[in-house]
């Protein structure tokens, strides 16, 4: 028997279908643990060993008691005195008849003889009952720390007199709803926790510390994709050169859908990654693809070796200037810097003049220039606020859902308007200045720290 | 976001850029006029005085919070192509962007050092480079000490000291005959070279490594805690739900007389009488089973042969202790929900637990108490 496990390790048990998984799921952060309305889903022990980067735990998911009246009986068989339990409890477990008669009894008691504590789960929202007294005793006899949770599934009717009955066989009781406590719920009963195991104190609290500076990372994280993800919505483009006008006018159901295509799943990558940055990786979203402006197509011309006509001027600007300042050396300075001004001035104005004329100008048969059909960037001021809101909806809703939970999120905009006007008037008046910016795709340069307070409580 | 690391699009040109001042800057002023005349302060100037004045101020720019360097000057020349401006774009706005450029700037410095270096090397291999100096203000005297004080970092190597009598015979004059001892001008060559390494070379480089330390630590830190689950399991969850597809059995709503009652939830009389009335059965034999019995009135249960009504809880899903013992006998299973006295109906989920349950039982069927 390995009583001194280095790991605070709790194995989760009680009757069947009273939530034991649930809540294994919502304190492992893991939204992929099986849950289900039927009895007899968890046929096994099952660790999961939560790192939380400087310390962890361990919760062990076991099947439900099945035959617990037997099993106590088989125990008392074994047991004259007190003295006698836990050794019995310890042959129960690894006698090959038993594991035969009473599989579930042993698979769920072996964890606990291992060094395990005991978190005991019920259902608060059914009556209690004798029934649960002889799985209680049996828990009792094996001498290890323990704890009772009710779990109000569907209310909170019976919890006051689960209380006095749970009260008389395990030290901590405490009322734990798996689908709904939020995250400082979770973080006072795994304070609970290192309450049951004084050796496990330490690690307990430094798991707590460590998730308390996780959910802080969180946010810092979903600032920052949130940032991502309006930078790359407000400036994306979709562009195709072609020789005529009418060419490109052509294009624009190719590049509509092209950039429509990109737009949505760029916005449903950032969703992933939210999902992921919360470990809500099975999570179903249900959302409707954000409304684009029809007007966002455009042609443009363009010019010798794909230069627009802006870029165009500048590299004219720059030889002439250059050129101008060969003159310059060669008179040895005489002419005050006059030939750099004056070529750099001519080199911009006949480029800038005479760059239409390229669209239609052949150099040994290949085109100098041509057109180019454009799809966005958006330039629609409101297109960022309706970004932000659906990302921080979506954020919001993580937040609060927990792991056992495994309903679908309807995505919407709401809640937006609420966040603006609890903000202070500088930080508002940051976001306006930045989505001004994204809108006009000019640069941030603290985007992230803007949005940032979007996030906090 | 995107590490910054992943922006090395801007890395190569910048290097390149660099490289190339550094080289032509360092050719056209190394090579000299046509008697291969090199003015020593001009040397001073561009490796001593620019690199640690340009270091000075991106580095105060940096710590003001502005973006003022060489790398930010050379992103925004508009000859970049949309894809890379686009680029520069998303690195502006990124939180420790001003590192970034920073650090690009000292790439770039530090490109442009080799070069000149490089340069250097070459001409004092392959020419011979005459170190000469030329002041209108100045004479040695008051331009020595200077020398001096900029050469306290290499004070170790003596022979790249400046010193007072090199300095007065290589002082040059552009009037013919004015000119030093020929055989002294090579000798600056172990000052420049030492002036480069220290102020373009080392501080450049101490500078990059600060820069890029500061950057992996801020590129990690968001990332800094992870939150890793293991599952240790050694069964096959997705064979664990086996009983969706299984058939539910049928319901019955009225049992023939001749039964013995088992009461293996423990009902209340009153609970008890109402399901008599429901059922409209005569009072009945009972026995006890289950959770409430003692073991003798168990073992007596478990030998029954007779049709029994077995009344459990219904929202208590069906253990295998219930279903030993039903292996053995025959009869009716009646899942009862009761609030208080009344009797409820069972919520679906619960009926069909109890209705796969049952389904494996060839003895027995379910009872489903009518508009209860």
């Amino acid at each position: 028997m390995n009583l001194h496990r280095s790991r605070a390790s709790f194995a989760v048990v009680g009757h069947p279908n009273k939530g034991k998984s649930s809540i294994v799921s919502t304190l492992a952060r893991d939204d992929s643990i099986v849950i289900s309305q039927q009895s007899g889903t968890t046929t096994h022990s099952d660790s999961y060993k939560i790192d939380t980067g400087h310390a962890g735990f361990e919760l062990i998911d076991t099947p439900g008691f099945q035959r617990p009246k037997k099993a106590l009986y088989w125990l008392n068989q074994n047991a004259n005195s007190a003295d006698q339990r836990v050794a019995a409890v310890e042959k129960f477990v690894n006698d090959s008849d038993c594991q035969t008669k009473f599989p579930d009894e042993v698979k769920l008691l072996t964890p606990i003889v291992e060094g395990a504590a005991i978190l005991y789960v019920v259902d608060g929202s059914r009556p209690y009952g004798v029934e649960y007294e002889a799985e209680m005793e049996i828990l009792r006899w094996t001498g290890r720390p323990s704890m009772a949770l009710i779990n109000p599934i569907e209310n909170d009717r019976h919890i006051d007199s689960w209380k006095n009955a749970l009260g008389q066989f395990f030290k901590i009781v405490r009322v734990f709803n798996p689908m709904q406590a939020g995250f400082s719920k979770q973080l006072a009963l795994l304070e609970a926790f290192s309450h049951l195991e004084p050796n496990w104190k330490v690690t307990l609290e430094q798991v707590v510390t460590d998730l308390k500076d996780y959910q802080r990372a969180i946010v810092v994280q979903g600032s920052s994709l949130l940032s991502d993800l309006l930078i790359d919505l407000c400036s994306y483009q979709t562009h195709q050169k072609v020789l005529t006008e009418s060419q490109a006018k052509a294009l624009q159901p190719v590049l509509t859908k092209q950039y429509n295509h990109w737009m949505r799943s760029r916005e449903q990558g950032a969703f992933k990654e939210l999902c992921k940055l919360f470990s809500h990786q099975q999570c179903h979203l249900e959302s409707e693809a954000f409304d684009l402006p029809p007007d966002l197509f455009d042609s443009e011309q363009w010019y010798a070796w794909g230069l627009n006509k802006k870029q165009l001027a500048t590299v004219s600007a720059m030889t002439g200037a250059a050129a101008g300042a060969a003159i310059d050396v060669v008179v040895a300075g005489h002419s005050f810097m006059l030939g750099a001004i004056g070529g750099g001035v001519v080199g911009f104005t006949s480029a800038w003049l005479g760059a239409d004329k390229l669209t239609t100008t052949k150099l040994v048969g290949l085109p100098l220039g041509g057109y180019q059909a454009c799809q966005g960037p958006i330039n629609n001021k409101n297109f960022p606020y309706v970004v932000i809101g659906r990302f921080l909806f979506l954020f919001e809703q993580l937040k609060s859902k927990n792991h056992a939970d495994r309903t679908s999120i309807i995505m919407s905009e709401n809640g937006l308007k609420e966040r603006l006007e609890g903000l202070q008037k500088n930080e508002t008046k940051a976001l306006h200045l930045a989505c001004k910016n994204l809108s006009t795709q000019k640069a941030n340069e603290n985007l992230q720290e803007v949005l940032l307070v979007l996030f906090d409580d | 976001m995107s590490t910054l690391s992943n922006q090395s699009k801007l890395s190569v040109p910048i290097l390149v850029i660099g490289f190339l001042l550094g080289l032509f800057l360092s050719w056209s002023l190394i090579s000299g006029d046509q008697q291969g005349r090199v003015n020593i302060l001009q040397l001073v100037a561009i490796y001593i005085f620019l690199p640690f004045f340009s270091l000075l101020f991106s580095s105060v720019s940096l710590l003001l919070g502005k973006n003022w360097n060489f790398a930010r000057l050379v992103s925004v020349i508009p000859l970049w192509s949309q894809a890379q401006q686009d680029n520069f774009l998303r690195l502006v706005q990124h939180p420790h962007s001003k590192w970034y450029f920073f650090y690009q700037s000292q790439l770039a410095a530090l490109s442009f050092s080799l070069a000149s270096l490089l340069v250097l090397l070459i001409l004092l291999i392959s020419t011979d480079v005459n170190f000469i100096w030329r002041s209108t203000l100045l004479d040695a005297k008051q331009l020595f000490p200077f020398l001096q004080w900029l050469a306290t970092p290499w004070q170790f190597w003596s022979s790249a000291q400046p010193n007072l009598d090199l300095l007065q015979v290589t002082q040059d004059s552009r009037l013919p005959g004015q000119n030093g001892h020929r055989g002294n001008f090579g000798d600056w060559w172990s000052f420049i070279f030492a002036a480069q390494l220290f102020y373009a070379f080392l501080l450049r480089f101490v500078s990059i490594v600060i820069c890029k330390l500061y950057l992996k630590i801020v590129d990690k830190r968001p990332e800094a805690i992870h939150l890793t689950r293991s599952n240790q399991s050694n069964n096959d969850r997705q064979q664990e739900i086996t009983l969706e597809g299984t058939e539910l059995a049928p319901l019955v709503s009225n049992i023939s007389s001749g039964f013995t009652l088992n009461n293996w939830c423990g009902l209340n009389k009153n609970l008890l009488q109402k399901i008599q009335n429901k059922l409209q059965y005569s009072k009945t034999s009972e026995l006890s089973a289950g959770p409430l019995a003692s073991h003798s009135e168990q073992m007596v249960a478990e030998r029954w042969q007779e049709t029994q009504l077995l009344i459990v809880k219904g929202w208590e899903p069906p253990l295998a202790e219930l279903a030993d013992f039903m292996q053995n006998g025959k009869g009716y299973l009646l899942p009862l929900d009761w609030q208080g006295d009344e009797i409820q109906n069972l919520s679906e989920p619960h009926l069909n637990e109890w209705r796969r349950f049952i389904n494996h039982l060839a003895n027995w069927q379910l009872l489903q108490l009518e508009n209860s």
